[in-house]
Order: structure tokens, then C-alpha cells, then sequence
């Protein structure tokens, strides 16, 4: 399935093994409270880039997040249903509420589908602020964390790998498109929309497939994202983190399906934190970083780094 | 598949109406942009295996009348009919299913992907796989996955670019970028390929070399349908030519007739009167 070079599998068991141990390497546990933050995010951001490979640029993937994290928190602290089930049932209502959106609005102009998904991001929060079943403005809270039998996971360690195994998950579920008949389908897609609508690619079946797979991805992140906090509020998943989400994408580089937003979520969460400057100048940061990509690595990080490889040989 | 009357079905003394000897049949289509209409009440048969062109002035409608029959427009009026079956209101990609394959009048290619791969994805129509089978590389898939490679492959080898496989799309010479267009579209298996201007912008060798590449085409048993502005090519190429003016067909023949006829020398050249008025 993955036919890769010896370097390049060199250099992937190498980044497992950092990731794999870096509870023990990594002792401060605010930083390891950041690549949890920046794992779930990448999530979201590897939805976003596959959406943008087949150009449906969307600004509500924070909506789904927060549809996977309220279906999750609404879910275990109204029916007291196991965090195990709140999982994969939150993917699968976000899937499924991504897959009546799809059939709406997929097959409209990619400005139709930007605005409503504006649209879209500003009345979740507005509705969920002002249904008092589901909260309101005040969120919900005391979203119990998970558990294996009496084991809790509570230390920041526990749940760093937590969230790796699902980050992991959810890339290889997008490898798996990528690598396939399907992933070539969306990339001619992205490239030259009436080539490939003139070699027989169905566009809307295509486009849906991603959309509801991002749907579902995304809203497992949400669910872990819930737990994690334990609270949840509206304005956690309003327009303003839809808008940062590309940002990470761009940054990573938006022609790497999975490695940009992975590197791109790391560098957007952990570089101001390991600055100290985090608290007032994460704005600015991430400004001063769009601008510097946009005019000097228009690839991204990663493409600067295929860069160097390349001229080096 | 192309001559029935070989296969024995009809015959030899029957006339073959009823029969699709002709492959694509159009009937009274028009098509208006507003008020205008740019392909008006036209008539064309196709029949199989001939090399056809289509001529006519700038803004005669060729165009137009292509992106109808592929289906990346609707027509106002009329009926598109393929091996039979009016098409005419199927989206792009079923008309692909039934084998009609085209390329565009501008270079149009997957410039980020290598030769090999564009001509892998022209070969979608092919898979036969559903979405769980090939996300799970199922053996079947991924023994599809093979057969579209090694489909990919003899087809650039037919073409000429075996040697080109890794470029990228992007990084190919001009004359090449033509003829992965010409790959593309053959990977789907098409019955009637639609050539949009396959010589534009060649230098004399490159377009013999594709009006060679075009006839081979054809002896694959491809129907094929062209527009061309190089008169040289088409005159050489074609069996058959319908002319265009104004959205309507003017006339239709062989070379020879075509060459003598008078209004076709007319739409080209401007009556007396029009050439008065220009000097």
C-alpha cells in the first residue's frame, strides 16, 4: 500500500518514534497540553486541505467540530452514554448531518458554497446560544473524561496518545483515498475541473465523498475535543477558528494532504507558546506567518523543505 | 464492431437504415446564448469509423457544437442521438460511459500530475471497483489499479511519449502537451473521440506527425470528429468536411467538393459585395 522510499520511511519511523515518546521527552506539561491542542486541530485542518483538493473552500470546519463536540458532550451527559460510544457516534452524526449539507449545497458555484458555508458557521452558534436545551449561551459542562474501566484518562500523557492514535487513524483514513483511484479523481479534480468532468469523473459523487468524510473526521476530533475540556460554549466553534484553520493549512503547505497540516498546526500552536508569547501576540504571529508564506513559500513549510531536498541531490 | 455488414448481421443487399451506421446523429439542434443563437437547426450524421471535419470561420459555432455533444452544455432545441440513443439531456460523465471522449481547443491537462498519471485518470471511466473496495485496496482494486497502469502505458507507447512518462505535465513541449491531450482522452476507450483543434499552433512536422497519429487513431476502430483551422491538415485528414457559418451548416462533402463549392468560398473569402465594402 505505501510504496516509499527507504529516506523518506527513515524519516516517517523517525517522526513516529518523537511523536510516539514524547510524553518522556517533553517534560512540561503545558507543552504537552499544546500538541494535544495541535493534534485535534490537525484533524480538522487535514479535512480542510482534502476539501480544498477537490476546490471547495469552506469556512465552517470549526462547525462541524463544534457538531461533533456538542452530539458527544449532549450525548454523555444527557443520556450518560460511554465516552467509547459518544466517539464514533459523534463522527457518525457529523458525517451524517455533512451528507444532507452536501446534497445542498455541494453542487452549487464554489462562492454559493463559500458563503453559505459562512453562513452556516454563524447561525450554529447563534441556534446553539439560544436553545437552552442545548445549553445555551453558557455551554455544557462536566463532560466526563474518558475511561477504561477504572482507569481515567486524566494526566495530560494519557491523553496526548489519545489523541495520536486518533490523529493516526484519521490520517490513514485519508491515505487510504489518497493512495487510491479515488485520491487521483480529486486531484484531476482540483487541477482542471472540465478535464476531468470530460474523462468521465463523476465531480458531485467525488465531492461528496469528501465532504462527508471530512464531516465524520472532523466530528471525531470535536468528541475528543469535549472530552478533553470538559466544558464546551458556542463561540468555541464560531466563523473566527473556521478562519484560522486554513491559516494552518496554508502555513503547512496546501499541496501536502497530511504532513502540511500536521507540520502546519505544530508550528501555528507551539512556536508562540515556546516564544512566551503566546497571550498577546498570537494574532500577530499567525498574520506575520500568512504574509511570509504568501510571499515567499508559497508551498508551505513542507514545500520549502521538499525544496532544500531536492537541490541538495 | 464498426461494419456490420462483415459481421454478417445484414445482408449485403439491404440498405442499412435502422442500423446506427451512423454513430452520432444530430437532429435540428440549436443553441441560443441569449438571443443569439450560435448553433442553429443543424443536422449532422457521423457515421462509423470515418475521420470527420468540421470547418467554418471564427464564431461559426464549431465549438459550441462540441461542448453539446460532450455535454458541458445543454442545447435549447434539438436532439443529440449516440449508437442510437438520444443523449441529450445526460450529464457529462454518462456520455463518457457511453464513449464519447474529447479534447479542448486550449491546451487542457493535469499539469501537476506526470504523463503517466494523466493518462491513469483518463482511464476512470474504466474502474469498475466501488468506493469501499478501492479505499480498502481490495485485491480487485488494486488489480485494476495494475490494468489501468499497463493500459496507460501502451497507450503512451502508441503515442510516442513512453519515453516521458515521469515529466510533468507542466514541463512537456508544446507539441507533446497536444498529443497527452490526444492520450487522455483515448484512455477512456472512447467509440467517438472529438478532436478541438488538434494542430493549433503546430509547426509543419508536428502537425504531420499528429495527422498521422489521428489516422493510426482511427484504424483502432475510433470514430473520430474534428474541428480544424489548418486547411492543409484537414483537407489531407478527412474523409468527409461539414462547413459552418453563422451557427448553420453550409455545406457538406468530400475535400474535393468542399474545396469547389461556392459557398463555402464565399464564407471564407466574403461575397463581392462584403469585399467592396471592406476596401
Amino acid at each position: 500500500m505505501l510504496s516509499l522510499t527507504w529516506p523518506k520511511r527513515l524519516l516517517l519511523i523517525g517522526i513516529f518514534l518523537f511523536l510516539g515518546f514524547l510524553p518522556f521527552i517533553i517534560t512540561n506539561q503545558y507543552l504537552v497540553h499544546i500538541f494535544i491542542l495541535a493534534g485535534l486541530e490537525s484533524i480538522v485542518v487535514i479535512g480542510f486541505v482534502a476539501q480544498y483538493q477537490v476546490r471547495l473552500l469552506t469556512f465552517c470546519t470549526a462547525t462541524f467540530w463544534g457538531l461533533g463536540a456538542y452530539s458527544s458532550a449532549l450525548l454523555s451527559t444527557q443520556l450518560n452514554i460511554d465516552f467509547w460510544f459518544c466517539l464514533p457516534l459523534a463522527g457518525i452524526i457529523t458525517g451524517f448531518i455533512a451528507l444532507i449539507m452536501g446534497l445542498l449545497v455541494v453542487r452549487a458555484g464554489w462562492i454559493t458554497f463559500l458563503m453559505i458555508s459562512v453562513v452556516m458557521s454563524e447561525v450554529f452558534v447563534e441556534a446553539l446560544g439560544h436553545i437552552s436545551a442545548l445549553g445555551g449561551w453558557d455551554g455544557i459542562s462536566r463532560i466526563a473524561r474518558p475511561a477504561i474501566g477504572s482507569y481515567v484518562f486524566f494526566s495530560k500523557a494519557s491523553y496526548y496518545y489519545l489523541t495520536l492514535t486518533l490523529t493516526t487513524v484519521c490520517a490513514l483514513i485519508f491515505v487510504g483515498f489518497y493512495k487510491s483511484a479515488i485520491g487521483k479523481a480529486w486531484r484531476a479534480i482540483g487541477q482542471s475541473y472540465d478535464l476531468a468532468e470530460s474523462v468521465g469523473i463523476n465531480i458531485f459523487k467525488y465531492r461528496m465523498i469528501v465532504y462527508v468524510t471530512a464531516g465524520f473526521t472532523t466530528g471525531l476530533s470535536g468528541s475528543l475535543f469535549a472530552h478533553y475540556f470538559g466544558f464546551i460554549v458556542p463561540q468555541q466553534f464560531g466563523i473566527a477558528r473556521s478562519v484560522y484553520i486554513p491559516i494552518n493549512a496554508v502555513i503547512g503547505g496546501l499541496d501536502f494532504a497530511i504532513s502540511g497540516p500536521v507540520v502546519g498546526s505544530i508550528i501555528i500552536r507551539a512556536i508562540p507558546e515556546l516564544l512566551r508569547i503566546a497571550d498577546k501576540y498570537q494574532p500577530i504571529f499567525e498574520g506575520a506567518m500568512i504574509i511570509l508564506c504568501s510571499l515567499f513559500f508559497r508551498k508551505g513549510v513542507i514545500g520549502v523543505l521538499a525544496r532544500l531536498r531536492t537541490r541538495s541531490r | 464492431m464498426g461494419c456490420w455488414r462483415g459481421l454478417g448481421l445484414v445482408p449485403d443487399e439491404e440498405p442499412l437504415e435502422g442500423f446506427w451506421v451512423a454513430i452520432l446523429k444530430i437532429e435540428k439542434l440549436s443553441k441560443y446564448f441569449g438571443g443569439l443563437a450560435a448553433i442553429d437547426e443543424v443536422d449532422l450524421e457521423v457515421n462509423e469509423l470515418e475521420i470527420r471535419g468540421i470547418i467554418g470561420p471564427n464564431g461559426a459555432g464549431k465549438t459550441t457544437l462540441f461542448n453539446v455533444i460532450s455535454g458541458l452544455l445543454l442545447p435549447t432545441k434539438g436532439k443529440v442521438i449516440f449508437k442510437g440513443e438520444p443523449i441529450t439531456q445526460l450529464p457529462t460523465h454518462s456520455r463518457v460511459e457511453r464513449g464519447i471522449a474529447r479534447t479542448f481547443q486550449l491546451t487542457n491537462l493535469f499539469s501537476e500530475l506526470t504523463v503517466l498519471e494523466n493518462v491513469y485518470v483518463g482511464y476512470h471511466r474504466n474502474y469498475r471497483q466501488g468506493i469501499v473496495s478501492q479505499f480498502l485496496h481490495t485485491p480487485m482494486a488494486k488489480n485494476e489499479y495494475k490494468i489501468g497502469y499497463q493500459r496507460a502505458m501502451e497507450i503512451l507507447r502508441f503515442m510516442g511519449l513512453s519515453s516521458m512518462q515521469h515529466v510533468l505535465a507542466k514541463n512537456l513541449p508544446f507539441g507533446h502537451q497536444r498529443i497527452l491531450a490526444v492520450c487522455i482522452a483515448l484512455a477512456a476507450n472512447p467509440s467517438l473521440l472529438m478532436l478541438d483543434e488538434p494542430v493549433a499552433g503546430m509547426n509543419p512536422e508536428e502537425t504531420m506527425m499528429m495527422v498521422e497519429l489521428i489516422r493510426q487513431i482511427r484504424n483502432q476502430s475510433v470514430t473520430i470528429l474534428l474541428v480544424e483551422h489548418d486547411m492543409a491538415a484537414v483537407m489531407n485528414l478527412c474523409e468527409k468536411i461539414s462547413v459552418f457559418d453563422y451557427g448553420k451548416k453550409i455545406a457538406e462533402g468530400s475535400p474535393e467538393e468542399i474545396k469547389k463549392d461556392k459557398k463555402v468560398i464565399e464564407a471564407y473569402l466574403g461575397t463581392e459585395e462584403k469585399n467592396s465594402c471592406n476596401a
